[in-house]
């Protein structure tokens, strides 16, 4: 196993540019070392991003929250900016059961690990948070959260890239969510998640709903989303609402064996949804 | 490779290989043996350690991150042979019983109250939800988390 510690974004690409086939990307290391220790067999060659201080700020600009790779949990459940125009994204960094994983996990590693259980990422979705990623030439492409995931544990990536930000837009008059059923008191990866965006004092703009943790991507709830705009608007009906997720979640996973706890749990999740937006408007 | 951190306030210079953790590195580079291997998986919180202020699993940290950092283990709080505030509270308030868990809970202790001198026993609570006790039923350990908060402050005044 080789290791190496770039101090600097011009360092990480040279590194990158060098040698981008076998490297493999480390940050908080809450998923990569077990990967790593259950394969003695990998020639692992490990970069470390921790050690780049551009990667782990917290910026507003331009109207755009913009929230470095390496951020990590903690940082993202108090940072006033993020608290503030990126709620759900709080709310989810703060809903990793144990300080220690929050103190080291970060929202690039989430990402770039395509974890399905992550919780950050739905929430990310909902806010239309876009990753920005960089290759060793430094050109850069942005990719929505939503398309990010391909499929199980694989992403966008491609070797010689790197995750160098999340932008979120900032958007005037717009509030976030998120709330998950864990499995266990403490470290709880999601069994299921749910995120929301909505505009409480524009009846006509959109409100997007994510369900995490039941494909390898997040999972849009358009027919639920449009029973919230009519609660936003003056009329709506819960049970309609929660039907609409739970119709959701059978249709995303049909047959699947977690299909009957999954569709009663996301209605739990849905009703504290209503009775917050209800809450809101009042 | 040669790595530069400081350990329990005292800088090192220690020799490591790539593929160490931090957990590693702690235990049998250094020989403090306080810092426990559970589950090897971030789960248990048995290995915990203060890392730049915040406790870490050492388990899910590789050896190499920990260049230039500031690492604290239980072996680093009792000054002048006396115990800890948080290790005299642990063991007034009978929340050790097989001691496995116990300095990670320590540690966890540790880190929050550095933060948070007088947490809430809500606040308590979630600071250790990360450490898994299978013998004490967690009780007596937010209990001397809460008494240790007490003196330390106590001590401060
Ligand atoms: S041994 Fe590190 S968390 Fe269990
Ligand atoms: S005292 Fe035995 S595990 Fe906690």
């Amino acid at each position: 196993m080789r290791a190496c510690r770039p101090s600097s974004l011009d360092e990480l690409r040279s590194v990158l540019g060098s040698d981008g086939e076998a490297l493999k990307l480390i940050a908080g290391g809450t998923d990569l070392v077990i990967e790593v220790r259950a394969h003695p067999e990998r020639e692992y060659s490990l970069v470390d991003l921790t050690s780049i201080p551009e990667l782990s700020l917290i910026s507003v600009e331009a109207r755009q929250l913009c929230v470095g790779a390496t951020s990590t949990h903690r940082d993202m459940e108090t940072s006033p900016s993020v608290i503030k125009h990126a709620t759900a994204i709080s709310m989810a960094a703060s809903s990793v059961g144990s300080t220690q994983i929050r103190n080291r996990g970060t929202v690039g590693g989430n990402l770039a690990h395509g974890s399905a259980a992550a919780d950050t990422i739905p929430a990310m979705a909902c806010l239309e948070a876009e990753a920005v990623v960089e290759s060793c030439t430094g050109n850069q492409t942005v990719h929505s959260i939503e398309n990010f995931i391909t499929g199980r544990n694989s992403t966008v990536l491609e070797k010689g890239q790197f995750i160098s930000s999340i932008k979120i837009p900032i958007r005037e008059g717009r509030l976030s969510w998120f709330a998950k059923v864990g499995s266990r008191r403490a470290v709880t990866i999601s069994k299921i998640n749910l995120a929301a965006s909505f505009y409480p004092d524009i009846p006509n703009k959109p409100v997007k709903i994510y369900i995490g943790a039941i494909a390898s991507s997040p999972t849009r709830a358009s027919k639920a989303e449009e029973e919230l705009s009519r609660l936003i608007s003056g009329s709506g009906c819960k049970d309609s609402f929660l039907r609409a997720l739970s119709d959701t979640v059978a249709d995303t996973i049909p047959g699947r064996s977690s299909l009957p706890y999954k569709r009663e749990a996301i209605k739990g999740l849905g009703d504290q949804l209503w009775d917050h937006v209800k809450e809101v408007l009042r | 490779m040669n790595i530069q951190l400081t350990v329990n306030g005292q800088d090192r210079t220690v020799e490591i290989s790539p593929d160490m953790r931090l957990l590693d590195l702690l235990r049998d580079v250094l020989g403090l043996i306080s810092v426990k291997e559970g589950c090897s998986e971030g789960e248990c919180g048995a290995c915990t350690v203060i890392m730049d202020g915040k406790a870490v699993t050492s388990c899910t940290v590789m050896a190499f991150q920990a260049e230039g950092s500031d690492i604290m283990t239980t072996e680093g709080l009792a000054q002048r042979g006396e115990l800890d505030p948080i290790q005299q509270a642990f063991m007034d308030n009978d929340a050790v019983q097989c001691g496995f868990c116990t300095p990670g809970m320590i540690m966890s202790t540790k880190a929050l109250l550095m933060q948070n001198p007088d947490p809430s026993e809500e606040e308590a609570r979630r600071a250790l939800e990360g450490n898994i006790c299978r013998c004490t039923g967690y009780i007596p350990i937010i209990n001397a988390v809460l008494d240790a908060a007490r003196r330390l402050r106590d001590e401060g005044l």
